[in-house]
């Protein structure tokens, strides 16, 4: 009778094995399943989230008020010097308008898609994602851009009917193109579980990365739009440089979901069907996402 | 008054399922329910008391049980599917094969071989996420074993007491 016991026991281990296999073979597999937990989780992620971002509020509100005075000196001179910045901007946003009139340019626009609140779950330590409030209802479809307002938040990963799961930038599996704001410096921002490693490309000079300094979206690779804030640098020194998302991966709060900025090149699109269009995305060669 | 014998019946099979219950609900609190952590150090409390239940009531939590369970939690947390899937089961198998070993029923021995399953078990997923082409750090996982191995009293406190509301229920 132990026997039997045993032996069931391996044959249900062997299932688990199967499964793990199965889903090594085809990483898409199972996506449906967990879309639909996904559906299920989301009225109570949804209900629960009120009173989490009120206790998290009342905090931030909190320790703001501590720093408001120091802060308030520091922001007046930075003002001061960002207006004399801004009229510069101004004027060369203008020049730049006129050069891309004469080169007759065509820009992609961004297209929003649905918008919807973001609640960050963390059921393990070995993935980061948000359940969103959208999906398949809404046209929200996999791999799609999620922006938050302070900055880019992930891609969506499995979608539901009326909810999606995303991947936060801090997932170690998420993978950025990125180029440094002030030195110009392309890399990628690659997930660590905790903040943003800047793996950049080899550097063209001898400037340095220093703290504060911004990571912005390049658009390489065509599902991320250009110039989203992505994070800013608070360590220079690690290698590879850390860097911490500027949408707060704990409090997203509202986001939007956008198409893919650029449209998949065209041999991929046999059919126009979007299954096909997220196959050609996923089977697109890594070499294509660094520049 | 005696209660009719269908509730009874109702009653024995809810005393039954409490242990697959109280996983079930535990995986949809810590897939759903965001925390103001920054680390995902929440306690892994599925895993908790897939290895308490194993070890209190190894029949109520069969292997093949298990297997559902994980197959609902890795669903749950948006993980690849094979992770909890294959952990649970061996959990309930490593159990059942140690208590049939261990004379020794201590709060303390029970909490270092809870321990130690914990630790092993987040390793295994750290090289399962590896093995899914889904590598995963493995700082927040020992972060996380550690806060499960210190929410390992809490969790024992809660099934014994749905172990004792389960015994009075299947009377």
């Amino acid at each position: 009778m132990a026997l039997l016991g045993a032996l069931f026991s391996g044959v249900v281990v062997a299932i688990a094995l199967f499964l793990l296999i199965l889903q090594r073979a085809n990483p898409d597999q199972f996506g449906q399943l967990r879309a639909s937990m996904t559906d299920a989780l989301a009225p109570l992620a949804t209900v629960t989230r009120t009173p989490v971002d009120l206790v998290r509020k009342v905090g931030n509100n909190i320790s703001s008020g501590w720093q408001a005075t120091r802060k308030n000196k520091t922001l007046k001179m930075q003002l001061e010097r960002a207006r004399t910045r801004a009229a510069q901007a101004e004027e060369l946003a203008q020049q730049v308008e006129r050069l891309e009139g004469l080169l007759a340019m065509r820009k992609p626009e961004r297209q929003l898609v649905a918008s919807g609140a973001a609640s960050t779950v963390a059921p393990s330590g070995a993935i980061r994602n948000a359940i969103i409030s959208v999906g398949a209802h809404h046209g929200v479809r996999s791999r799609m851009p999620v922006i938050a307002p302070a900055g880019l938040a992930g891609r969506v990963t499995d979608v539901g009917w009326f909810s999606s799961r995303i991947m936060l930038l801090t997932d170690s599996s998420s993978r950025v193109p990125v180029i440094v704001q002030r030195t110009g410096w392309t890399g990628l921002a690659v997930g660590n579980g905790t903040s943003i490693d800047f793996v950049f490309d080899a550097s063209p000079g001898t400037d340095r990365i220093r703290p504060g300094d911004r990571l912005v979206t390049t658009g390489d690779g065509g599902l991320f739009p250009p110039g989203i804030p992505v994070g800013v640098i608070t360590d220079a020194n690690s290698t590879p440089p850390r860097a911490q998302p500027l949408a707060n991966p704990n409090n997203l709060g509202v986001v939007m979901v956008e198409e893919a900025w650029l449209p998949a090149p065209k041999e991929y699109l046999a059919e126009e069907d979007l299954p096909a269009r997220d196959m050609a995305l996923a089977t697109a060669p890594p070499n294509e996402t660094t520049p | 008054m005696t209660p009719a014998p269908r509730v009874i019946r109702y009653r024995m099979a809810l005393a039954l399922a409490a242990p697959a219950l109280s996983i079930l609900l535990a995986i949809i609190v810590v897939s759903a329910v965001p925390l103001p952590l920054a680390w995902g150090v929440i306690p892994d409390f599925p895993l908790l008391l897939v290895i308490i239940w194993a070890t209190l009531q190894s029949r109520l939590l069969p292997t093949w049980l298990a297997l559902i369970l994980g197959v609902v939690a890795d669903a749950a947390a948006g993980m690849p599917l094979g992770v909890h899937t294959l952990v649970f089961p061996l959990i309930t198998v490593v159990t059942r094969f140690a208590e049939t070993r261990l004379i020794l029923r201590h709060l303390w021995v029970d909490w270092i071989a809870a321990g130690l399953i914990i630790i092993v078990s987040h390793l295994l997923i750290w090289q399962l996420m590896a093995f899914l082409l889904h590598p995963a750090p493995l700082l927040p996982l020992m972060a996380q074993a550690g806060t499960t191995i210190l929410a390992f009293p809490i969790a024992v406190i809660i099934a014994v007491r749905i172990q004792r509301e389960l015994v009075k229920w299947a009377d």
